[in-house]
């Protein structure tokens, strides 16, 4: 156990000590700003605006942290063969594979807080003009806390599935294609099945829309981890939802790198 | 008594192309003697890497096996007793030398005091403790390769595999490697290493094995192998035995 997290602490250092963290802070930092004079714009639904534009950087910053960062670095220490500093001593694949996992899980812990953080600053700012947070409606922190914990289990997924490809592929970039690709789909499947269930001229099989919302939830259902409009409407939201959700995307997340230490030389 | 390293009838194949097989080791059999300081010698391509990858656990051979003190190689307890020091060390080039010897010093299993400790002295032998808290990435490709062999030896192992360690040092760097490894052939330490460099090869080895086309062509001491009890004449007899393998072949 200790190997697995001195590795989880080397690689959580990398993180801090990377270039590229600081320009993606920086990024971050002026699109949160901008969300000030972005809600500006409109006259209706200022908290709604607010809350998706902080969540709209809150993704981008969270994605390019995994992808720039977790899946670069990890991308180096298989297809450059870094890994062999960690391997020629006692320590197995899975130790490998749990260790760097691990340590860019806290990485991507931390990240979040912050970019957390960031996220209600910026809600706060641009609606500010409007009353403040507590102007919006059924406005609760329970569900900004919810949301930010949906996004950091979708990130979790995206890591764990990059962390697949990445020893699975001969290469980084491919790697990265691929995640991205999963991404995409994991997003855009729910909406095509919605499309296909309800859409009044669709006629599709009922073997066919069982069958992809079978595979929506093995790609994975990134959709369903999507939950900002319930704050921004003030919906409510079970919270035997929020704890399904958990349990899939953490047995997710511990499933994805099982499957690949083997592959690690 | 057991040897320290033993490569027990080893081949390897990799693929080249789509079903055709290219045969980088083929039943290769050697045995470290413990105290011993064994140079691995062959032209680029020979299978020298492939062997020591092999010996670390890093690809798993096709036939036959390595065995770290009776431990098959593959076996991550065999890398208890093992040091390694790569042709190009693969390091984390954001850390600094204290943060990454600290790691590997909690990798062997060792506890953070002795490895601080140990950390010091390496780093101050091979002049690199006023750089022990700046990024690697900062380092020249000498001072990496010291550091490299630091990481090796740290944990005080009883077997050191090397790859190309004097690969990327200046004459001054060769000069203090040279007098670390006589150092550690006295304290008893089995030392393996691949190598180009001739010269070290007669400084440093009790024995020799050389490979051609991943085939052992001799095994056994300098003096035997030239003929010579001063070791001289090792690089025209080198030679001459890898243009015979050669001639050979093609007839």
């Amino acid at each position: 156990m200790n190997i697995i997290w001195q590795l989880s602490k080397i690689t959580f250092k990398q993180g801090i000590y990377s270039k590229v963290l600081y320009g993606i802070v920086l990024l971050s930092a002026i699109l949160f700003v901008s969300n000030l004079f972005i809600t500006q714009l409109f006259s209706l639904e200022i908290g709604k605006v607010a809350i998706d534009v902080g969540f709209a950087v809150f993704s981008i910053a969270g994605l390019s942290i995994v992808f720039f960062m977790g899946l670069g670095m990890l991308s180096r220490d298989i297809h450059q063969k870094n890994i062999r500093m960690v391997i020629c001593h006692p320590v197995s694949r899975w130790q490998y594979v749990a260790g760097k996992f691990f340590g860019l899980c806290l990485f991507l812990l931390v990240a979040v807080a912050v970019l957390g953080v960031f996220s209600a600053f910026s809600l706060w700012l641009g609606t500010a003009s409007a009353g403040g947070i507590q102007a919006l409606r059924n406005f609760s922190w329970l569900m900004l806390f919810a949301t930010i914990f949906s996004h950091l289990l979708a990130l979790l997924i995206i890591l764990a599935v990059g962390f697949l490809f990445t020893v699975i592929t001969s290469s980084g970039y491919l790697a990265m294609l691929l995640t991205f690709v999963v991404y995409i789909i994991g997003h855009s499947l729910d909406t095509v099945i919605k499309v296909l269930v309800q859409g009044e001229y669709v006629q599709a099989d009922l073997f066919f829309i069982n069958g992809l919302k079978c595979l929506s939830w093995v790609f994975p259902n990134l959709a369903a981890f999507d939950i900002k409009v319930y704050l921004s409407y003030g919906l409510s939201y079970e919270l035997s939802n929020l704890l399904w959700l958990g349990a899939y995307g953490i047995s997710y997340i511990f499933s994805a790198p099982v499957f690949d230490n083997g592959h690690i030389t | 008594m057991t040897n320290p390293v033993s490569f027990q009838k080893v081949s390897k194949e990799f693929p080249a192309g789509l079903i055709k097989k290219h045969r980088v080791l083929d039943r290769v059999s050697l045995d470290i003697r413990e105290g011993e300081v064994f140079g691995f010698l062959g032209p680029n391509g020979a299978g020298k890497s492939t062997a020591i990858n092999i010996a670390m656990g890093f690809i798993i051979a096709d036939e036959g096996g390595v065995f770290i003190h009776d431990i098959p190689a593959f076996q991550p307890r065999a890398r208890k007793y093992v040091g390694y020091l790569p042709e190009h060390p693969c390091l984390y080039e954001q850390l600094s030398a204290a943060e990454l010897l600290d790691f590997c010093g909690a990798a062997s299993g060792i506890s953070g005091r002795a490895t601080r400790e140990q950390a010091d002295r390496l780093l101050e032998r091979l002049n690199l403790l006023s750089f022990k808290n700046r990024p690697v990435r900062t380092y020249s490709k000498g001072m990496k390769q010291r550091l490299g062999f630091a990481m090796a030896m740290i944990g005080d192992p009883p077997v050191l595999i090397l790859d190309e360690p004097m690969s990327g040092l200046d004459p001054l760097g060769r000069n203090l490697i040279t007098n670390i490894i006589l150092d550690l052939k006295s304290r008893g330490k089995t030392i393996f290493f691949s190598t180009h460099i001739l010269n070290d090869v007669e400084k440093l080895c009790d024995h020799i094995a050389i490979i051609h086309q991943g085939e052992i062509l001799y095994n056994g001491t300098i003096s035997e192998f030239t003929g010579s009890p001063d070791n001289e004449n090792l690089e025209s007899s080198f030679v001459s035995l890898i243009n015979a393998s050669r001639v050979e072949e093609h007839s």
